[in-house]
């Protein structure tokens, strides 16, 4: 019997510590209760999933210090779902997501949950009352979330755990009514698929993050041993670049050309480096897979360490993440006690070892020659590309960075193979992305799809759109080097290339819905305040041109005149895009592009009748 | 961001060129050196600057180019109560300049010699956007924040002091 607590930053912060001490001291005999990092529904924090024969596998969600006793109580001393208080003290219960074998035999109890958007509970007092004419007190319950919206009212039933959607409100009593009488088995074919398909963080949240042991259980290092074993480090890298395989940092870059470029040089020793300096304020998919699944990305970088021939790699991990690094640290001491680093790795005659370095809160220093000059110990200025770092970086020798997503996703490759990876997605963008979903959104989670899928898809049938009342006006991708999507644009398929094509990226994963009350002049000014703060000053474009950008949309927010202004913004990010030296400005003006055109009106809200400019 | 600090007055400037001596640092690696020093002294003391410029023998500038560089380390001590609110894209939606005023606001009119106990900070995205608007008060993490609630955290932090 098992309990998995969601132990990274985000429950940690939302009060995971006090309900895993309460757990432990009320049920630390009978159950197993398991820190594990997270399972990606970060809203729903502090949560626990059960795994027992006995009881319906769920999550509880929204956990504090009133509504525990009542789960206690009602649900791991009776075996019943936990009363009416439990919910209106803020709990909730999250069905659909479970990872228990299925099984049969009688109804023993029920979720059912109304999915259609826009999100209302309006109908869940009438509900319970329904189903308390079929079933007794504790036997049903009302699911904040299935995972999946707009496919009308949806039950989960158990002891089978499966998930059934698509019904109307007519049609609840017969189905209760069938249900009671044990005839579930009639309504088979509104089973509802996944939407989700979680190649990268499907063991995030089933874990514990901090052992080596259970992440060999779920197939850690099983990549690393068939490659050692098995592929050339030539293999490996076709096998890459079978999958089509593009970093997740951001740019895009295929992985396998990167990993060919940097094995090709002749100057040894070379270097890999993961990146995890996560600087995109508002994403945090690198957070949670570091503090999740540490050996997953570890094996990534070992992977790579082999495919181009180094034998020493780098973490880079940005000081605001102290859990991460310290699970990764202990991730690395673990794998050199269990041999996958060190000499002569599993007898194969690869050698490889692994140092964790800090950031110290410098943006730029996610850029690939800003990180090489910090990991260096110096100031974090990029300099100019070529060389690449494929040719001249760490120490003046060949250096591979990847993001980490990117590394995490290579031992799935290597296991599941190229082609495999490859019939997911869309044109040239292939695979599963992860995406960090977070703004005016219902259920701000982390979200891993094949790529292509439509954004609306995302935002509204996995996430549950905007809460209840906001109508969306975009969203925000990339980070302040991305752009917007505006709602007209919704249907847009998450690729590369889609988003390129609007003036904008997909980036490292981030998007931030905006509801109708943001002004996206105003928006602007956040970022460039930000970008202000995080220019690293090396060239004139970025520094100057930074500061008199945001001294022009102060200007406009003041009631200066739109039109003069958008002139001379557009003229300054016109040449701040061409001549920056580094990507930060250079897409610094990205999302002022993108505004501008999208939303021209909110640059002209702002006017002041009569003056015509500001002093 | 959990830490107590020692109080750099009462450390005397051979205990800071013996902290110095002690660091092991890899490959003189100025930014480990610095991280270590931070988290010991809870900012760079000049004095120790000057140790380290000896140490790896390098000019005072080199080093201070570095310190300056990075946001996280402070070149001078953070006050006793350390309010760092986080100010990433998805709080700053969630208003979290206003909890910035506000906690600008709340030191402003605290007595004078309190005023210097307090030092406020951001920081951009601590990847908890779930959570959103967050901020730290003393090490301890607030989500969900709003205003009724950072000013009662805040006067809690205060007012637990002056009973102590
Ligand atoms: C200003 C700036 C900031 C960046 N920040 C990050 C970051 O935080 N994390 C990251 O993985 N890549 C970041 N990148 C992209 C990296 O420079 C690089 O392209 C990436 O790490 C390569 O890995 P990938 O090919 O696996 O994506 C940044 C780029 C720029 C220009
Ligand atoms: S573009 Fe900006 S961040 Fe990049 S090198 Fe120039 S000043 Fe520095
Ligand atoms: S923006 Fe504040 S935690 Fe991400």
């Amino acid at each position: 019997m098992k309990i998995r607590l969601n132990f990274d930053s985000n429950a940690i912060a939302a009060g995971a510590a006090y309900v895993g001490e309460a757990l432990q001291r009320e049920l630390g005999k009978t159950w197993q209760i398991i820190k594990v990092g997270t399972n990606g529904l970060s809203y729903a924090d502090p949560q626990i999933e059960v795994e027992a024969e006995h009881l319906p596998a769920v999550i509880f969600g929204k956990l504090n210090a009133h509504n525990i006793a009542y789960l206690l109580e009602d649900f791991f001393q009776h075996g019943l779902f936990p009363r009416e208080e439990f919910f209106r003290s803020g709990g909730c219960i999250l069905g659909g997501r479970t990872f228990m074998k299925k099984r049969g035999g009688a109804i023993t109890h029920i979720l059912v949950s109304d999915t259609s958007l826009p999100l209302q509970d309006k109908n869940r007092a009438y509900v319970l009352s329904l189903l308390s004419r079929f079933f007794s007190p504790g036997q049903y319950a009302w699911a904040l979330d299935f995972g999946f919206y707009n496919r009308g009212f949806a039950i989960e039933i158990f002891p089978q755990s499966e998930v059934y959607a698509g019904f109307s409100i007519e049609e609840l009593p017969e189905l209760f009514g069938l249900l009671s009488q044990g005839q579930g088995l009639a309504i088979h074919k509104r089973f509802s698929e996944p939407l989700q398909l979680r190649l990268v963080s499907k063991n995030c949240g089933r874990m514990s993050a901090e052992s080596i042991e259970e992440a060999l259980q779920l197939g850690g290092y099983d990549a690393l041993q068939t490659s050692l074993k098995k592929l050339s480090p030539e293999a490996v890298i076709s096998e890459v670049e079978k999958s089509g395989l593009r970093g997740r940092g951001g740019a895009g870059y295929p992985t396998a050309l990167k990993w060919k470029l940097t094995r090709q040089e002749k100057n040894f020793p070379k270097y890999v480096i993961c990146n995890a300096d996560e600087g995109d304020p508002g994403a945090f998919m690198d957070r949670s897979l570091l503090e999740s699944d540490p050996h997953r990305v570890l094996e990534g970088l070992i992977l790579a360490g082999y495919a181009i021939g180094a034998e020493q790699g780098y973490f880079y991990i940005r000081a605001e993440y102290p859990l991460a690094t310290q699970r990764i640290r202990r991730a690395v001491e673990e794998a050199r006690q269990y041999g996958f680093l060190g000499k002569n790795i599993l007898g194969s005659g690869f050698s490889f070892d692994v140092k964790v370095r800090l950031g110290a809160g410098a943006y730029v220093c996610g850029e690939e020659t800003a990180l090489i000059a910090s990991l260096e110990g110096k100031r974090g200025s990029p300099v100019p590309r070529p060389p690449y770092p494929s040719q001249r970086g760490l120490y003046g020798k060949p250096t591979c960075i990847n993001n980490v997503e990117t590394l995490a996703t290579i031992p799935e490759i290597i296991l599941r193979g190229g082609d495999y990876f490859s019939t997911i997605g869309k044109g040239k963008s292939l695979g599963t992305k992860i995406f960090a979903v977070s703004g005016q959104i219902a259920k701000t989670q982390l979200v891993e799809v094949p790529m292509g899928m439509p954004l609306k898809i995302l935002i509204y049938d996995i996430c549950g759109g905007l809460p209840a009342g906001k109508q969306l006006k975009a969203v925000q991708t990339g980070g302040p080097s991305g752009g917007f999507v505006p709602a007209s644009l919704l249907d847009i398929p998450l690729t590369y290339e889609d988003f390129l094509a609007i003036g904008s990226i997909i980036g490292s994963g981030g998007l931030i819905v905006l509801d109708e009350s943001v002004n996206l002049a105003e928006f602007m000014l956040f970022y460039l305040n930000f970008n202000v703060d995080e220019s690293c000053g090396k060239c004139a474009p970025c520094r100057i041109g930074g500061f008199q950008l945001r001294h022009l949309y102060q200007e406009l927010l003041a009631g200066a005149d739109a039109e003069r202004q958008i002139a001379k913004i557009k003229r300054i990010a016109y040449a701040m895009k061409l001549a920056s030296l580094c990507g930060l400005g250079k897409a610094a003006c990205n999302p002022i592009f993108s505004s501008l055109h999208f939303f021209p009106e909110d640059y002209k809200l702002w006017a002041k009748k009569n003056i015509s400019t500001v002093p | 961001m959990q830490r107590i600090y020692l109080n750099p007055a009462a450390v005397s400037h051979p205990e800071m060129k013996k902290f110095v001596d002690g660091l092991q640092v890899e490959n003189d690696n100025l930014i480990l050196a610095l991280h270590a020093v931070e988290n010991h002294f809870g900012y760079i003391p000049r004095e120790v600057a000057a140790f380290l410029a000896e140490r790896f023998r390098i000019p005072m500038a080199r080093i201070y180019e570095v310190i300056t560089f990075y946001h996280y380390f402070r070149t001078k001590p953070p006050g006793r109560h350390l309010i760092t609110v986080c100010n990433g894209t998805t709080c700053w939606l969630f208003q979290s300049e206003k909890l910035l005023q506000m906690a600008h606001e709340f030191k402003t009119n605290l007595p004078e010699e309190k005023q210097r106990e307090v030092s406020i900070e951001e920081v951009r995205c601590i990847g908890c956007c779930a959570l959103a608007p967050l901020a730290y008060i003393d090490g301890q993490l607030h989500p969900y924040l709003n205003a009724e609630i950072f000013q009662q955290e805040l006067e809690k932090v205060i007012s637990c002091e002056d009973k102590a």
